[in-house]
């Protein structure tokens, strides 16, 4: 799920991002980014995502902010579209895409 | 920077609370307008409300607060020129406008971030849009889509704050789908996530929520048939529900106030109506607005330095009778009594008295920011910024002030380009001077800039209607038109002056003071504005005559020198009212005759006191000269407000009154009458 490429945290997340999933993800993240990398972030594969797995992103990308690293969204599923929009955070795609 | 953050913090809470009052007047304004109309000078009011905060914000830099007053002072403008007419809808948004600006200055009073919150900023939108359609015109033709106010289909905008509560998802619950429903009842506009409230990665507990936002909502739904969109959840959730629409509806949904929602959200999502009164909401925000400080009506503390000023009094009698006692223990105590009186009264004058300083301080500021906007090179110049003076009159000689400096740096200084083209250094100058001129305090305001145009000034006056084409006026009359409310000869309207609203606020408030304001001013030289404000209550030196039975206490500041009127003097004045003083003309006035004071005490030795102010100077013909005296100043009564010439009295330590001689004003009556009487005469009594 996580690894590292040309010094860079490449997490792509599991396919359902939900209420279920989270708490495993988040684990696993806090983990594995011990480091100030850059991280990418690859969403094309997710078909569930609800509030909570949206509010991870989230999370990270204020991580991303606090550590003063980038964060790069890859590619995004429509379902990750819809969500991102639905909560009206066009900058998180448009800064990071 | 010019600031500090912490001085600019410090800066807009002084303009918070300069804010808030123009906020309440506006309130006020508005309520009488819906009453009685725009009539009067009500439309006025409320536009110079918003025009001050305006400029104070911009200034400050309050960029969103700027942007946001601008429209709806357009408006305002729009409204008193009589080219839009106001309607109850239009108050109803003023209404909302004034409680958001309000919001606003609160917010930045707290924050020292520069932005507002989403929330604020979603309100700012839906209400800007309102004033704009309102400014586009004709609102009840083409009423856009996205009008605000109600049309006929019912169709309302909605400002719904959510804040689910952090267990919701173990309820099975996915804020999103609520989202989702609004769309299927209306249409979900804009959508604001407050992501500052979700943590970063590591202090992230992914199985609490931490969604919170702020929808800007548009539907024909009603507030209850919106609120039943969130009923499985009532019990998790914050929500609050602000129409920015019309009328009663509105009124329900404004009042609910923050604490209502903490105490009985669940009430918010099932009852009815919820009746408050709007002064709830106000007083809330007015109890925390007054945590810092306490703001006590001005009488209260008058009536104490007045009752400490008596003591004063009464102490100086027991003093000298517990001296003849010659009782050491007795004295010992009446000293100790004494001292603690002292120190009384200094901190009950303390609690008035403030340094004029903090309030110049902040105009370093503006005269940078307006500058810069102009495009023209200012040097400010600051002096006698530590001269006291009463609080009351600090905060509302600030106004005046901003309005007179924007103007002398709008009008009064000319661009770098012309003032390298008269030959005057590039930079301007503007200086900024306070002193005690005794008994009053003076503030000016110089600029060296291009002068006042006479000519300009009187035919602008003429057009408007000010004065008609064929009056005789002399050059101060013709100066103190820029006064006249509508007066401007800005022949653009700048962002910075030139409504023609300044002048006569400046004007009005300073005489709110008892205080005047005089121009002086040479082509091409500059203006100076002078400003001269009474020191209501004050302990001042004062030089104590006698006149007759009655006691008169002269400034002592403003006394020059006394001479004896001897019999050479008596006889040059061949019964005229002036004398010939070291080869000047010094006029006189005769206090006994000017008071007719009584006619006993066949005349013994007279006496006359010189006198300066504001450059001039004259003699005061007295009796008995009875030397400096400490003056604890205290107003006179309201029935002998009126007396002209009369300022204050105090009580001498015999417990006699004495009464304290308005310099000013009997200047102004010698000028008056030597211009009518003599023709040339008033020139040459001035001074230097």
């Amino acid at each position: 799920m996580i690894s590292i490429e040309d010094e860079s945290y490449v997490i792509s997340p599991p396919t359902e991002l939900n209420i279920h999933t989270v708490e495993d993800f988040v684990e696993n993240l806090k983990n594995e980014l011990v480091e100030d990398k850059d991280i990418i972030l690859n969403l094309a594969d997710i078909s569930e995502i609800d509030s909570a797995g949206f509010q991870v992103l989230v999370a990270l990308k204020n991580e991303a902010l606090k550590r003063s690293v980038s964060l790069k969204i890859n590619d995004m599923s429509p379902e990750v579209y819809e969500i991102i929009t639905l909560y009206g955070v066009h900058t998180f795609i448009e800064n990071n895409k | 920077m010019f600031f500090s953050d912490e001085q600019l913090l410090e800066a807009v809470k002084e303009f918070k609370d300069e804010a808030l009052d123009l906020l309440n007047g506006m309130e006020e304004g508005l309520l009488e307008i819906r009453e009685f109309g725009i009539g009067g000078d009500r439309i006025n009011a409320v536009f110079r409300a918003a025009h001050t905060i305006k400029g104070s914000g911009g200034m400050l830099k309050l960029t969103h607060l700027v942007e946001f007053t601008h429209i709806a002072e357009n408006l305002l403008d729009e409204i008193r020129n009589n080219k839009i007419s106001i309607t109850d809808n239009m108050i109803d948004t003023f209404f909302l406008c004034k409680d958001h600006m309000q919001s606003l200055v609160l917010f930045y009073a707290q924050n020292s971030k520069k932005e507002p919150d989403d929330s604020l900023k979603t309100m700012s939108g839906f209400l800007m849009e309102t004033l704009q359609t309102y400014l586009n015109g004709s609102v009840k033709i083409n009423a856009p889509k996205k009008k605000i106010t109600k049309n006929q289909e019912g169709v309302q905008y909605w400002q719904i704050d959510i804040m689910f509560s952090k267990e919701i998802y173990s309820l099975g619950m996915d804020p999103a789908n609520f989202i989702r429903y609004l769309s299927k009842i209306g249409e979900v506009v804009k959508i604001q996530l407050n992501t500052e409230y979700i943590s970063d990665l590591e202090h992230l507990n992914p199985s609490e929520c931490l969604i919170e936002c702020t929808i800007a909502f548009r539907s024909s739904k009603s507030k209850d048939e919106i609120i039943e969109v969130f009923d499985f959840i009532e019990d998790d959730i914050e929500l609050k529900l602000t129409t920015l629409n019309d009328a009663q509806e509105e009124q329900n949904d404004e009042n609910q106030s923050e604490e209502e929602e903490e105490e009985s959200e669940s009430n918010l999502l099932s009852s009815q109506s919820i009746e408050k009164p709007i002064a709830v909401n106000n007083e809330k925000e007015t109890s925390i607005v007054n945590s810092s400080s306490l703001r006590v009506d001005s009488d209260k503390i008058d009536i104490l330095i007045n009752l400490i000023g008596e003591m004063v009094i009464a102490n100086a009698n027991v003093v000298q009778r517990a001296s003849l006692i010659e009782n050491s223990g007795l004295n010992e105590s009446v000293s100790a009594v004494s001292r603690m009186l002292e120190e009384i009264r200094e901190s009950a004058m303390k609690i008035r008295m403030v340094q004029i300083g903090e309030t110049f301080s902040k105009f370093k500021r503006i005269v940078h920011d307006i500058s810069k906007q102009l495009g023209k090179q200012v040097d400010l110049t600051i002096s006698g910024g530590e001269t006291e003076m009463d609080k009351t009159i600090v905060e509302k000689i600030s106004d005046p002030l901003v309005h007179i400096i924007r103007n002398a740096m709008d009008h009064g200084l000319e661009t770098t380009e012309e003032r390298i083209a008269k030959g005057k250094n590039q930079k301007g100058t503007l200086v900024l001077h306070a002193y005690h001129d005794a008994g009053t305090i003076a503030i000016e305001v110089t600029d060296d800039g291009k002068g006042l145009d006479e000519e300009k000034i009187f035919k602008k006056a003429v057009e408007r209607g000010i004065v008609s084409e064929d009056s005789k006026l002399t050059q101060k009359e013709i100066f103190n038109l820029i006064f006249e409310a509508g007066f401007s000869t800005a022949d653009t309207v700048t962002a910075i002056s030139g409504r023609g609203v300044g002048m006569d606020v400046v004007r009005r408030n300073i005489e709110a003071l008892r205080g005047t304001v005089d121009i002086k001013s040479t082509k091409d030289q500059g203006s100076t504005f002078i400003m001269r404000l009474p020191l209501t209550l004050a302990i001042i030196d004062g030089f104590l005559v006698k006149v007759g039975a009655t006691h008169f206490v002269i400034p002592l500041d403003m006394v020059l020198e006394c001479i004896e009127l001897s019999a050479r003097y008596r006889n040059e004045m061949h019964g005229n009212n002036y004398i010939n003083l070291r080869n000047s003309i010094l006029p006189l006035l005769n206090v006994r005759e000017h008071f007719s004071t009584g006619n006993d005490s066949e005349n013994l030795r007279e006496n006359i006191i010189v006198v300066q102010y504001a450059g001039m100077r004259f003699g005061l013909i007295v009796e008995e000269l009875h030397g400096e005296f400490q003056t604890v100043i205290k107003p006179l009564g309201k029935i002998f407000r009126q007396i002209r010439g009369i300022s204050g009295s105090t009580i001498l330590g015999s417990g006699e009154v004495a009464l304290i001689l308005d310099i000013p004003m009997l200047m102004n009556h010698i000028v008056a009458l030597q211009a009518h009487n003599e023709k040339g005469d008033a020139n040459e009594v001035k001074e230097n």
